[in-house]
């Protein structure tokens, strides 16, 4: 377990989350891509600051706020994904296109 | 081992291939000549890499002082490397390729030939003396001129390899003058002495290489030889364009660079020539109707390129540019080769083939993508670096290098969608597919495109550090603007072409008579005959009239001429300075005219052109607006990519 | 634990995380892909504690439960095929996609493999969670603040988002702005573009009723 192999880890999770938003339909399993792209996030601070900070807290601070960011996510996200089912019937991104040209 | 075993290898090599391919069975003649040539190429291309690595030289005094030489030094040798790796890979092709509409002993002659064209050229390459180098230099113009008329029993091929050769051999002649000066002045030939030559021996030297170079690297005025040159077969061309002949031009000035620059005139001289041929280039490509054309005024004008790079003083910047350019032009050239096959007619104007050649319009692509100089291809990163060259020698030449990068990105994409784009509805429909491409075929360009995304390493700065301190050379520092500017210009030039395109407004063919002269070299090749042609011709039946009458009528025909030329001249005279003052006057009124006509209009178009410009890049831009948010992603993904690879490697 | 122990633990959940991680978007039932995600996020938790930020790894491992577990009953609520009875695809634009994802993780990859980070390992590894506490309550407590300050603004948010009405009606229907006087009943601002919004919902409103009853 060095820097290079967990950046590395958190490379791959990072990767699947993006592939996860960008060909997901529904909402929810985008944004279940997201926080796996943040999971990722997560792993990389983490790493950093267990091999290169010499101890530094802050470091984890850092991961703190990643979480933070997290849990914003899915609240407003959900809250969204409610408002928007609730006014269009629609869980899809294809359902809603109204910034078309 | 001894260096002179590698052109002499292959120049040795290509008669006897020519020969055994001769005799072999039809059935497997081109088995034979295609693996012989590309394993004798292949050994050639592991000797000089060994040969590289020793820094091997050799030496063969032939008498009265003279001491031919080669050396594989710095940037000879992985010049050398580069030729036989290059005709490696096209003799590869062109025994399966012109094997299909050739008669057996045709292409045992031109295999043979290929082989034997390749070891002139590297006699050229690892010249290190300017006795050897015109050695070589004519060794490749006349296997050349042999290449081009290959297919003799056309009936324009001969003519056409006539053109060729008459032009470079005419450039030739400044080789000849310059290593006449040198020797004057130092009594030597060898490169390392030529620092010694100075005075007038030096601006005759140094004007005689520059004569040489740009003949042999078709740069303006010598450009339209390289369109009579497509007369020859495809796998000729890829050769001819990419790593020889027109390199030859081009090698010798980076060669020689540090030697030519000792006159003060010689930098400037090469700016503009270069600078103008890149940018005429760039223009007659966005014109050409010929596929193979269209690619050969696109060799001019990257050669045009590489030649401001050694006017600005860096040739290592050149060297890097050929290496990029001499990869992708040769797999242009093959996959050029196999769209004329495929639909059996050079015309642009019938292709559109991505629907029944997918794979190799994919090759394509990577090929024109660095054509245009696309980042992150190597090609991108060697104009860049010529574009910093120029930029160091005067702000506006690295505009004008920019300018010309745009053309060629506007004529790469003009190319890759008229010859490889699908097919469209308003259009001519493709001709019926006379002939896929050869798995061999395939592979050769494979190997090419896999050659040019390698280069992309030379992005990284440790990279292209070493490869630069490899070659003896420091790469130019670059200023912050020049690769914003630059990819700006060649986004637009490619975007204009492709708005066109999908308009349907983008032009297979020249429209009128004035584009049709234009698409040909600006109407070069008739202003040549007229100018100098016809005038040589007449002079030289006159002196031979001059001469029968001298002979025939003695002295007393010779007095007379003389009295009569006398009193001819004498009243000429008078009648001449008038005409001259009138004449004159009269210039200067129709010029000015012409100049406020031209400029009027030409400041016109030019805001038409904007204008137009920001409305076509309005409505394309309205159309990635679908509201979406998945492509939405896409298009910050790619963002965020393009913003980390600035930051990292933008610096 | 010993080097070798760590390496291998460290691996294996490393592996796992991606592992779970891909399933979650390669399983029919929906909550399935829920716990999935779940378990890739305990096994980063867990490298976490191997990394010997044991706070975050076990914060990790109680918010991610919880988290987990909301997001399956919005699984359960708005996806069609919570328990994966039938094989379903719901993509879009799968080979950009890939391409992007492939691209993303190759290119983060080769920077952690090229760049040069300096190495400083931790100083006191047995007292980080002390570490971070005394930095949470005391240099970053501003930021601590300000976090906690956006977790309310979220609550509140998401609740006015969610909420089906709003201050001054039907949450979908737009707000309608308050009286001028309050005894006259005429001095409501007039919003021609309010009422043309609420026109338009309107006709969504009674297109969704109209699928409820079918």
């Amino acid at each position: 377990m060095t820097i290079v192999t967990v950046l590395l880890a958190s490379a791959v999770l990072l990767g699947l989350g993006t592939w996860g938003v960008l060909s997901q339909q529904s909402f929810v399993m985008i944004m279940m891509g997201f926080e796996l792209a943040i999971n990722g996030v997560m792993l990389a601070a983490a790493g950093v600051w267990r091999f290169t900070s010499g101890g530094e807290p802050r470091g984890q601070v850092l991961v703190i706020v990643a979480m933070l960011v997290m849990a914003v996510e899915a609240a407003i996200g959900f809250a969204l994904v409610v408002a928007v089912y609730r006014a269009r019937q629609q869980d899809t991104t294809e359902g809603i296109a109204e910034l078309s040209r | 081992m001894s260096l002179w075993l590698l052109p002499v290898w292959l120049l040795l090599v290509g008669p006897v291939l020519g020969m055994v391919g001769h005799r072999a069975a039809p059935g497997r003649r081109r088995l034979v000549l295609g693996a012989g040539g590309a394993t004798a190429l292949a050994v050639a291309g592991v000797g000089s890499v060994a040969a590289t690595l020793a820094t091997s030289t050799a030496t063969y005094p032939v008498g009265a002082g003279l001491v031919l030489r080669v050396a594989a030094g710095p940037v000879a040798g992985p010049v050398a490397v580069l030729v036989a790796a290059i005709a490696t890979v096209v003799t590869m092709y062109a025994a399966r390729h012109e094997g299909q509409h050739e008669d057996g002993a045709g292409l045992a002659r031109l295999v043979g030939l290929l082989v034997a064209f390749a070891g002139a050229m590297l006699l050229v390459v690892l010249a290190d003396d300017l006795l050897t180098l015109t050695v070589g230099w004519e060794l490749v113009g006349a296997l050349s001129w042999a290449l081009i008329g290959h297919e003799w029993r056309d009936a324009d091929a001969p003519g056409a390899a006539a053109h060729a050769y008459n032009a470079t051999r005419f450039g030739g002649l400044g080789l000849v003058l310059a290593a006449g000066a040198a020797f004057a002045a130092t009594g030597s030939l060898g490169y390392d002495t030529l620092g010694g030559v100075d005075g007038v021996a030096l601006h005759v030297m140094v004007a005689g290489v520059l004569l040489a170079a740009v003949s042999k690297s078709a740069l303006v005025p010598f450009s339209p030889w390289l369109f009579s040159a497509m007369a020859g077969p495809t796998s000729v061309s890829a050769l001819l364009h990419s790593s020889t002949m027109v390199a030859a031009g081009a090698y010798a000035l980076i060669r020689l660079q540090p030697v030519l620059d000792t006159a003060s005139w010689f930098g400037p001289v090469a700016i503009a020539i270069g600078l103008v041929t890149a940018l005429a280039g760039g223009v007659v490509g966005l014109l050409q109707g010929h596929a193979k054309k269209l690619l050969a005024a696109s060799t001019s004008a990257q050669y045009g390129l590489m030649v401001v790079a050694v006017g600005a003083g860096a040739p290592g910047v050149a060297v890097l540019h050929l290496v990029a350019h001499a990869v992708f032009k040769a797999q242009l050239f093959l996959s050029a080769g196999v769209a004329i096959t495929a639909v059996g007619s050079h015309d642009l104007a019938r292709m559109r083939l991505r629907g029944v050649l997918p794979w190799t319009a994919r090759l394509t692509l990577v090929a024109t993508l660095a054509l245009a100089a696309v980042p992150p291809l190597g090609a991108a990163f060697t104009k860049e670096q010529v574009l910093a060259a120029g930029t160091h020698a005067a702000t506006w030449v690295g505009l004008l290098v920019a300018v010309a990068g745009g053309l060629s990105a506007a004529y790469a994409t003009r190319f890759q969608l008229l010859a490889f784009g699908g097919a469209r509805p308003d259009r001519p429909s493709p001709r019926p597919l006379v002939r896929g491409p050869a798995r061999v075929e395939l592979v050769a360009m494979g190997v090419l495109a896999a050659a040019s995304i390698t280069l992309g390493l030379l992005w990284v700065p440790a990279v292209h550090e070493a490869v630069m301190a490899g070659l003896g050379a420091t790469p130019p520092e670059a200023r912050s603007w020049e690769l914003p500017v630059s990819l700006a210009l060649v986004a637009t030039g490619a975007y204009v072409v492709w708005s066109l395109d999908r308009r349907g407004r983008l032009g297979h063919v020249p429209a009128g008579a004035s584009q049709q002269a234009v698409a040909d070299w600006f109407a070069l090749p008739r202003l040549v005959r007229g100018v100098v042609v016809a005038p040589t011709l007449h002079l030289a039946t006159a002196l031979a009239t001059v001469d029968d009458r001298i002979v025939d009528a003695g002295v007393d025909a010779a007095a007379g001429l003389g009295e009569r030329l006398s009193r001819v001249a004498s009243g000429a005279g008078e009648v001449t300075v008038d005409a001259v003052v009138r004449g004159v006057a009269r210039t200067g009124t129709v010029l000015a005219d012409a100049s406020v006509r031209v400029g009027e209009r030409g400041v016109e178009r030019t805001v038409d052109g904007v204008a137009w410009l920001a409305g076509r890049a309005g409505d394309d831009v309205r159309r990635t607006q679908t509201g979406l948010v998945h492509q939405q992603y896409i298009v910050i993904a790619v963002g965020l990519v393009v913003v980390l690879a600035a930051a990292i490697f933008g610096r | 634990m010993t080097g070798l122990a760590v390496d291998i633990a460290f691996w294996t959940f490393a592996v796992a995380a991606a592992w779970f991680g891909w399933r979650v978007f390669r399983t029919d039932s929906m909550v399935r892909a829920t716990f999935c995600l779940l378990a890739s996020f305990l096994n980063v938790g867990a490298i976490m504690v191997l990394l010997l930020a044991e706070y975050l790894g076990v914060a990790m491992f109680f918010m991610m439960s919880v988290e987990m577990v909301v997001m399956a009953i919005f699984m359960v609520a708005f996806m069609m095929n919570p328990a994966g009875l039938n094989p379903m695809e719901m993509v879009h634009q799968p080979r950009a996609a890939i391409a992007v994802g492939i691209g993303a993780a190759v290119g983060l990859g080769v920077v952690a493999v090229v760049a040069d980070l300096p190495p400083a390992a931790l100083l006191d590894e047995a007292g980080t969670i002390r570490a971070l506490g005394n930095e949470l309550m005391g240099a970053s407590m501003l930021l601590m603040e300000v976090v906690g300050v956006t977790l309310v603004a979220t609550m509140v948010g998401a609740v006015v988002l969610s909420s089906a009405s709003g201050r001054y009606g039907s949450a979908d229907t737009g707000s309608v702005p308050p009286l001028l006087d309050p005894d006259d009943p005429d001095s409501r601002p007039d919003l021609v573009s309010a009422d043309g919004e609420g026109d338009a919902h309107a006709g969504h409103g009674g297109h969704g009723g109209h699928g409820g009853h079918g």
